[in-house]
């Protein structure tokens, strides 16, 4: 079984890429892969409670967390990046880790295939 | 050297990035070498499989290449499906050969794929 992560760095409002970058994960189970998330840059928006690309008429993040529950799916999101955009209340049904950015370099060698989205 | 598989997913427009280019310049060169190799489009990557785009006389035609590489040379392509949809793109509009496709196969790809090249612009 390959070990994958799937590399988040864009934000969830004016882009799809977090949805995508979940959608695609989610995915992976059908080839009995297990994906990992990790949100990076403005991915790390994602995680925090007030962020509802919905209440703009945008396509909602928050529908992902059913599946992340539903599949138990690692999400990782970066302590620099929060940092950077000031994301300090975490929704907690992303269930994210949090790890430094040392730590993410470490952590990249660990995984069969990388994929940025 | 083995004959390799290897597939290269692009996931952004073909004529706002360049990475469908360079997709198709890697692709070529492992088809050149012996290799197995697919190209995974997902997003809007899939406008580049349609057919009817007309671009000025001096730039490329990407879709007429990669009809090309997909007839000559045996590139497989595959379209995620959905993406497709919601583009508006038919299997009818599309280069003959390049395939609907979706996550269930691109996780077949990642898994049994020798290598795997993402291009996100």
């Amino acid at each position: 079984m390959k070990k994958v992560l799937f590399v988040i760095y864009q934000s969830p409002v004016g882009t799809i890429w977090p949805n995508e970058g979940f959608r695609t994960a989610f995915g992976m189970y059908a080839a009995d892969i297990e994906p990992d998330v990790l949100l990076i840059d403005q991915g790390a928006i994602v995680v925090g409670t007030e962020t509802e690309p919905a209440k703009l008429g945008l396509l909602p993040i928050k529908v992902c967390q059913k599946y992340i529950k539903k599949y138990e799916t690692k999400v990782w999101v970066e302590k620099e990046s929060l940092e950077k955009f000031n994301v300090r209340v975490l929704d907690q049904e992303y269930n994210a880790e949090i790890i430094s950015r040392a730590d993410v370099k470490a952590m990249l060698a660990e995984y069969d295939r990388v994929v940025f989205m | 050297m083995d004959k390799l598989k290897i597939t290269i997913q692009v996931m952004v427009p073909p004529y706002s990035y360049e990475d469908l280019d360079t997709a198709l310049r890697i692709a070529e060169a492992g088809l050149d070498r012996g290799h197995d190799v697919g190209i995974f489009l997902f997003a809007d990557s899939v406008l580049s499989t349609f057919s009817k785009v007309k671009p000025v006389r001096t730039d490329r035609n990407i879709p007429k290449q990669m009809q090309e590489l997909i007839e000559n040379k045996g590139l497989r392509v595959d379209i995620c499906g959905i993406c497709m949809d919601y583009r508006g793109v038919t299997r009818e509009e599309a280069i003959p050969g390049a395939v609907p496709s979706g996550l269930p196969e691109l996780a077949e790809l990642i898994e049994t794929s020798d290598r795997f090249i993402n291009l996100m612009a």
